[in-house]
C-alpha cells in the first residue's frame, strides 16, 4: 500500500509550533530528523531497546522510535538541543564534557533527555542509575555517563532545590 | 526500517473505537502502548492495514475501586503503578499497593512503562508479563466489549497459551478487575532474569496470611518458565498450616522443586532451578515482610 493519506499534524517542539504533513507510518524520530532538522534525533534499533531515539514527549522520556509522528500531535516535545530549559542544558552539556560523557555520540541525545528528566524529577542517586540503564551506550562509558548525572545531582543539592 | 502502510484510526470515544473494530476486524490492530506492536511493525512482522490508537479515550485510563474491586481501566500505563500520585487516591491495602509499584517496577525500563499498558499486556499474554502473573494469582477478570456488547473473563481461562487468548478481532478489552485482597495479606515477588530490565526466565508471586507463625492460607505463581503462568497448588497445600519457620528449609526446596516440575512442559532442568530460586525466594520474602 502506497502513502496516499498524509496526517496534518502539530506539534511543539522545543517551544516552537511545528505543522506538518506526514504519513502514518513515520515515527517520530524519522519527522524530527528528516522534516524538523534535529540532528539529536538518532535511530538506533527500532526496537525500543537501545534508547538513542529517546525523546521527551510532554515531559517523560519516550522512545522516538516507537511513537509514530501522527501520535504525537499536540504534544510538547523537546530534544537534546533544547532540553527542558538553557540552564539546564547548559549544565547537562558541561557535565557531559567534563566527565568526557561521550565517545562516538551517537547514544548521548538520548542520555541527555534521561538525564533533564532525572534533573527536574529530582531523583535519587540510585533512582538516577536505574532510570540511566534504560539506554544503552555500545561504546560502554556508563562510568562517565553515571558520574556526569551524579555530578549534576551533587551540584544540584549544593544550591538547593529550584531551577 | 519503516513500518508497512497502514490507515491510521484516532477514535475519540469508546464507541467509534469499537465501530472500527467492528468494520475492520482482521485487518485492524489495536495500538494501545504500541511497546511490543510497533517493534514487531518496524520489522514488519506484524503488517496491520488498519491502526486503532487508543491513546485519546480518556475513559480506558481510569483507576477506581469500586465495591472492593480495583478496576483498571486498560489504558493505564504500567509506571502509573509505582506513582504515589497515580495509584495514592485508590488507598489499596499498602502491602497490595507496595506490590503493584514493585512488580511495575520491574517492567522493562523508565520509557517503556511510561507509555506500555495493562490491558496492552494482558492482550499479548506473554508468559514473561508481570501482570499476567498477578492476574493468575489474584484470579483477575478482564472486561471484554465489541459492537455486539460486553462480557467478563476470568483471566486464567482468557489465556490458552504463549500469546493466545479467546480475543476476537473485533473485541477490545476495556477494563481490569481485580478483588482488593484483604490488608493482613503479605506478599512476595521475586524474578530472576539474564539481566536487569531483560525479561525473566523465571518468576514467582506468593500471597500468605501468617497466624501464630504458622501460614494460614497462601497462594502460589510462577510465569516466564512455563507458556502460561500457573499456580502452584500442591505446593500451596503443603505449605498451608506449616509454620512459616519452613521457609527456607530443604523440605520446602524439595516439595517446591516437585511442583514446579508437574508443570513440567518440556524438561529444562536450569529453568526448572530457577522456578524453584524464585519460589522459595518469594516464599520467603512473603513470610518475613
Amino acid at each position: 500500500m502506497e502513502d496516499t493519506e498524509l496526517h496534518t499534524i502539530s506539534f511543539t517542539l522545543n517551544g516552537v509550533t511545528q505543522r506538518l504533513r506526514v504519513a502514518a507510518r513515520r515515527s517520530l524520530t524519522d519527522v524530527l530528523g528528516q522534516e524538523c532538522g534535529m540532528k539529536s534525533a538518532h535511530m538506533g534499533c527500532g526496537q525500543g531497546d537501545c534508547g538513542s531515539c529517546t525523546v521527551s514527549v510532554d515531559g517523560v522520556p519516550i522512545r522516538g522510535c516507537l511513537l509514530f509522528a501522527v501520535q504525537a500531535d499536540g504534544a510538547d516535545i523537546r530534544t537534546a538541543e533544547a532540553l527542558a530549559n538553557p540552564d539546564s542544558l547548559a549544565a547537562i552539556r558541561n557535565a557531559f564534557k567534563k566527565h568526557r560523557a561521550i565517545q562516538c555520540g551517537y547514544c548521548t541525545p538520548g542520555f541527555m533527555v534521561l538525564a533533564d528528566y532525572i534533573l527536574r524529577n529530582e531523583l535519587s542517586l540510585d533512582q538516577a542509575i536505574q532510570t540511566l540503564s534504560a539506554n544503552l551506550c555500545r561504546c560502554t562509558g556508563y562510568s562517565p555517563i553515571v558520574s556526569a548525572v551524579a555530578d549534576l545531582l551533587a551540584a544540584r543539592a549544593e544550591r538547593g532545590s529550584g531551577p | 526500517m519503516y513500518p508497512a502502510s497502514f490507515r491510521y484510526h484516532r477514535p475519540s470515544g469508546l464507541h467509534h473505537a469499537l465501530e472500527l473494530l467492528s468494520r475492520h476486524k482482521a485487518d485492524a490492530a489495536i495500538l494501545a502502548g504500541g511497546q511490543s506492536l510497533v517493534p514487531r511493525m518496524n520489522l514488519r512482522q506484524a503488517t496491520p492495514e488498519n491502526i486503532v490508537d487508543l491513546n485519546r479515550i480518556a475513559d480506558l485510563s481510569k483507576l477506581a475501586v469500586v465495591n472492593d474491586v480495583l478496576e483498571i481501566g486498560a489504558m493505564v500505563r504500567h509506571q502509573s503503578f509505582c506513582c504515589e500520585a497515580a495509584i495514592g487516591f485508590l488507598s489499596l491495602p499498602s502491602g497490595f499497593a507496595e506490590l503493584l509499584g514493585r512488580m511495575a517496577d520491574t517492567i522493562g525500563n523508565l520509557p517503556i512503562r511510561l507509555r506500555g499498558t495493562i490491558g496492552g499486556s494482558l492482550a499479548n499474554a506473554s508468559p514473561k508479563a508481570q501482570w499476567a502473573l498477578l492476574s493468575f494469582l489474584l484470579d483477575a477478570d478482564i472486561v471484554i466489549e465489541n459492537a455486539g456488547g460486553t462480557r467478563c473473563e476470568r483471566y486464567t481461562q482468557f489465556v490458552k497459551g504463549d500469546g493466545r487468548t479467546t480475543l476476537k478481532p473485533d473485541d477490545l478489552i476495556t477494563n481490569v478487575r481485580i478483588k482488593v485482597p484483604p490488608a493482613e495479606w503479605r506478599y512476595g515477588f521475586a524474578q530472576l532474569a539474564p539481566q536487569p530490565n531483560r525479561p525473566a526466565s523465571a518468576f514467582a508471586l506468593v500471597a500468605i496470611t501468617l497466624e501464630d507463625a504458622r501460614v494460614r492460607d497462601c497462594r502460589i505463581a510462577i510465569g516466564a518458565c512455563t507458556p502460561v503462568p500457573c499456580r502452584l497448588h500442591a505446593l500451596e497445600d503443603w505449605l498451608s498450616g506449616r509454620r512459616a519457620s519452613v521457609s527456607g528449609s530443604d523440605d520446602l526446596v524439595e516439595i517446591a522443586a516437585a511442583a514446579v516440575r508437574q508443570q513440567g512442559g518440556e524438561s529444562q532442568p536450569y529453568i526448572e532451578h530457577l522456578a524453584v530460586v524464585a519460589t522459595t525466594r518469594a516464599i520467603a520474602q512473603a513470610v518475613e515482610c
